[in-house]
C-alpha cells in the first residue's frame, strides 16, 4: 500500500515539531537539567485533587453535558468577570479537554480553505498546524525584541489580503513572554474592526504577570473574540486536559456541534476539580496563585538577570514562565547553541527556531522548574558560554 | 498591591533574598527596598532572621521538644501579663501562646533531652505562683515545620521536553 499518499496532503506537508528532536535527544541523556519544559513544576494544589478524588467516590463517572457542567460554566463566567471584567453567559462557553482542544475547535470551526490567519511569530508551535490541519493558510506576523515582541499594526497593514479572516492574538506569549498593554490592545482592536477580523485571543498565561494584572482582549470586545483559557498553568493542571472557551452564541455552537461528534465532553472529575480551583480562589483573593505567581517572579528575575550578566540581552518577560534571551553573541545559531548545550552540558532548552522562522537567534528557557535546577542550569551555560570565548 | 506586604511575603520565603532581587521583583529602586525593610525592622514587624533547621535530620542530636498546655489563674489588675512574662522568660520556653478552650496557655519547650524538660515542668514551670495545672505532651517526630517539609518529596517525572 502506498502510505504516503494515504496520509492527508494537509496532514503530510506539516512539518514534524522541531521540540521533538530536542525530546529524544534529552531522553537518552542523563542528569539533564530541563529548561525545555512547557507545564508547571508546581503539582495541583492539594485541595483540588481532593476534590477530584471526592467526585470518584461519589460514583461521579458519567458524562456531562456537551458544553460542561453548569456549575463549573458558572464559575468560569463569575471568574473572567470578577477577573478581567470579561462578561460572557453560560451559554457563549465550551468546556474542552484543554486549551488545545478549544484552539483546534476554533479553527475547524471557523475556517475555509484557503482564509488566512495572521499569527505573531514566534508564537506556541501549534497554531500554525492547527490552522493548516483546517486548510487555511497561516500568515505569520513577525514580532521583534525591539518592540518587546508585540504585533506593530503596520505590520499587520502589509500581511491582510481580502482572504484574511482571523487574527490569533496569544498574550502573555509563549516563548517570548511579551505582554499587551493598553494601547498595543487598541491599535489591535482597530485593525480587527477596520478589516472585519475576527479574534482568537489565547489567554492561557492570564494569570501569570509580572508587575501588573493582564488585561484581556475580550474586555469591552466580546462580540469579536474568542477568548481561550484553561487550568493548566493557573492551577498547575496540565495532566487534568482542561480548558474553555468564551464567545459569540453562533460560534460556539459551530465549535459545540464538531465538540460533541467529537471528544463529547471533558471528563467529568477534571470539570469538578476545575469547579474547586476556581471556587477555593475566588473564596480566598486568589492566594494560591499569588504565591505561586512569587514563586515564579523569584526565578524570572534571576534567571533574566545570570543571563544579562553572562552578556546575553535579554527581553525582559513580563507573563508566563519564559525567558526569550538573544543567543546571537555566541556567534551560533539558535539550534546550534541548544545541541551543543544538551549535548555537552546537559542543559535542555528549546531553539527560538522551533517557534517560527523569526525566533533565529533566540533560545528558550523555562523557569517553570526549581530555583535549584535554575541555579544549576546558570552555572552551566555560564560554563558553555566561556567555553565558546576561549 | 502593597509593597510592604509583598516584600514580607517574599522575605517569608526565603529571607536571604538580596534586596537588589526584591527590587527586580517589584519593579522599584534597591533603597526603596533597603527603606522599608528597615522600617519593618524598626517597627519590630519583622523580628528577626532566622534558619529553620530540620531536626528530623539531625538525629540523636536532634533536641527534645514538648508542648505543654498550662492552665492558670489570671491575677486582678495584670491579668495574663504577669503570669506570662513569669514563663516567657525561661530560655527554655521557645513560643507562648495564650489559647481559648481547655486551657490558658499553650507553650513550647526544647531542651537537650526529655529528661530535662521534665525537670523544667515540676521544678520551674508548675511551681509558679498562678498556675495551676500543666500537660506536657512530647513531640514525636516532626512532619512540615513553617510551611516546610522535614523530608524531600520525590517529585513527579514531568517529561523533559515539551510545548
Amino acid at each position: 500500500m502506498n502510505y504516503e499518499e494515504l496520509i492527508a496532503s494537509s496532514v503530510r506537508e506539516v512539518p514534524p515539531s522541531g521540540i521533538r528532536k530536542f525530546f529524544d535527544i534529552a531522553s537518552e541523556l542523563k542528569d539533564v537539567i530541563s529548561m525545555s519544559v512547557g507545564e508547571p513544576d508546581f503539582v495541583t494544589p492539594w485541595n483540588i485533587r481532593q476534590a477530584a478524588i471526592n467526585s470518584i467516590e461519589l460514583g461521579e463517572t458519567h458524562y456531562t453535558s456537551n458544553s460542561g457542567t453548569i456549575r463549573l460554566r458558572e464559575l468560569i463566567k463569575r471568574y473572567l468577570s470578577e477577573r478581567f471584567a470579561v462578561e460572557y453567559g453560560i451559554d457563549q462557553m465550551l468546556v474542552t479537554v484543554g486549551a488545545s482542544e478549544a484552539l483546534d475547535l476554533a479553527f475547524r470551526a471557523l475556517v475555509e480553505p484557503g482564509d488566512e490567519v495572521l499569527i505573531p511569530a514566534p508564537s506556541y508551535v501549534s497554531y500554525e498546524p492547527s490552522v493548516r490541519f483546517s486548510h487555511g493558510i497561516p500568515v505569520a506576523v513577525p514580532t521583534r525584541e525591539k518592540d518587546g515582541f508585540v504585533m506593530k499594526p503596520e505590520e499587520i497593514e502589509k500581511l491582510i489580503t481580502e482572504k484574511t479572516k482571523l487574527m490569533v492574538i496569544p498574550y502573555p506569549n509563549n516563548p517570548t513572554g511579551a505582554v499587551l498593554d493598553k494601547e498595543d490592545i487598541s491599535a489591535l482592536k482597530d485593525i480587527a474592526l477596520k478589516h472585519d477580523l475576527f479574534v482568537i485571543a489565547d489567554e492561557i498565561y492570564a494569570e501569570l504577570t509580572y508587575g501588573r494584572r493582564h488585561i484581556s482582549f475580550a474586555e469591552g470586545f466580546e462580540d469579536r473574540t474568542l477568548l481561550i483559557n484553561g487550568f493548566s498553568k493557573a492551577f498547575a493542571m496540565t495532566g487534568w486536559r482542561l480548558g474553555y472557551a468564551a464567545g459569540p452564541k453562533p460560534v460556539i455552537a459551530a465549535m459545540l456541534k464538531i465538540h460533541q461528534y467529537s471528544m463529547l465532553c471533558a471528563s467529568i472529575m477534571s470539570q469538578r476539580a476545575g469547579e474547586e480551583a476556581l471556587i477555593n480562589e475566588m473564596n480566598k483573593d486568589y492566594s494560591q496563585i499569588t504565591d505561586m505567581l512569587r514563586n515564579y517572579n523569584r526565578r524570572r528575575v534571576y534567571l533574566v538577570d545570570s543571563l544579562r550578566e553572562m552578556g546575553y540581552p535579554c527581553y525582559e518577560p513580563k507573563g508566563a514562565f519564559y525567558v526569550f534571551p538573544n543567543i546571537t553573541p555566541s556567534g551560533l545559531t539558535s539550534e546550534e547553541f541548544c545541541t551543543r548545550l544538551l549535548l555537552k552540558h546537559h542543559v535542555a532548552c528549546v531553539p527560538g527556531t522551533a517557534f517560527g522562522k523569526n525566533g533565529e537567534g533566540y533560545i528558550r528557557c523555562s523557569y517553570a522548574t526549581s530555583l535549584e535546577s535554575i541555579r544549576e542550569a546558570v552555572s552551566r551555560i555560564k560554563t558553555f558560554t566561556e567555553e565558546l570565548k576561549a | 498591591m502593597d509593597i510592604k506586604k509583598e516584600i514580607m511575603a517574599i522575605l517569608r520565603d526565603d529571607a536571604l533574598t538580596p534586596h537588589s532581587q526584591i527590587a527586580r521583583m517589584l519593579g522599584i529602586t534597591e533603597e526603596e527596598v533597603s527603606g522599608i525593610i528597615g522600617e519593618l525592622e524598626k517597627e519590630r514587624i519583622i523580628l528577626k532572621y532566622e534558619a529553620l533547621i530540620n531536626t528530623e535530620a539531625l538525629g540523636e542530636d536532634a533536641p527534645a521538644e514538648a508542648m505543654i498546655e498550662i492552665k492558670v489563674e489570671p491575677k486582678l489588675d495584670f491579668g495574663y501579663e504577669d503570669i506570662a512574662r513569669r514563663i516567657y522568660e525561661f530560655p527554655e520556653v521557645r513560643s507562648l501562646y495564650l489559647m481559648s478552650g481547655r486551657y490558658d496557655f499553650s507553650i513550647r519547650v526544647e531542651a537537650k533531652t526529655m529528661k530535662e524538660i521534665s525537670k523544667f515542668v515540676w521544678e520551674k514551670l508548675a511551681v509558679l505562683e498562678g498556675v495551676r495545672s500543666t500537660e506536657t505532651t512530647f513531640l514525636m517526630r516532626k512532619y512540615k515545620e513553617n510551611g516546610a517539609l522535614m523530608k524531600k518529596e520525590t517529585k513527579q517525572s514531568r517529561l523533559v521536553v515539551s510545548p
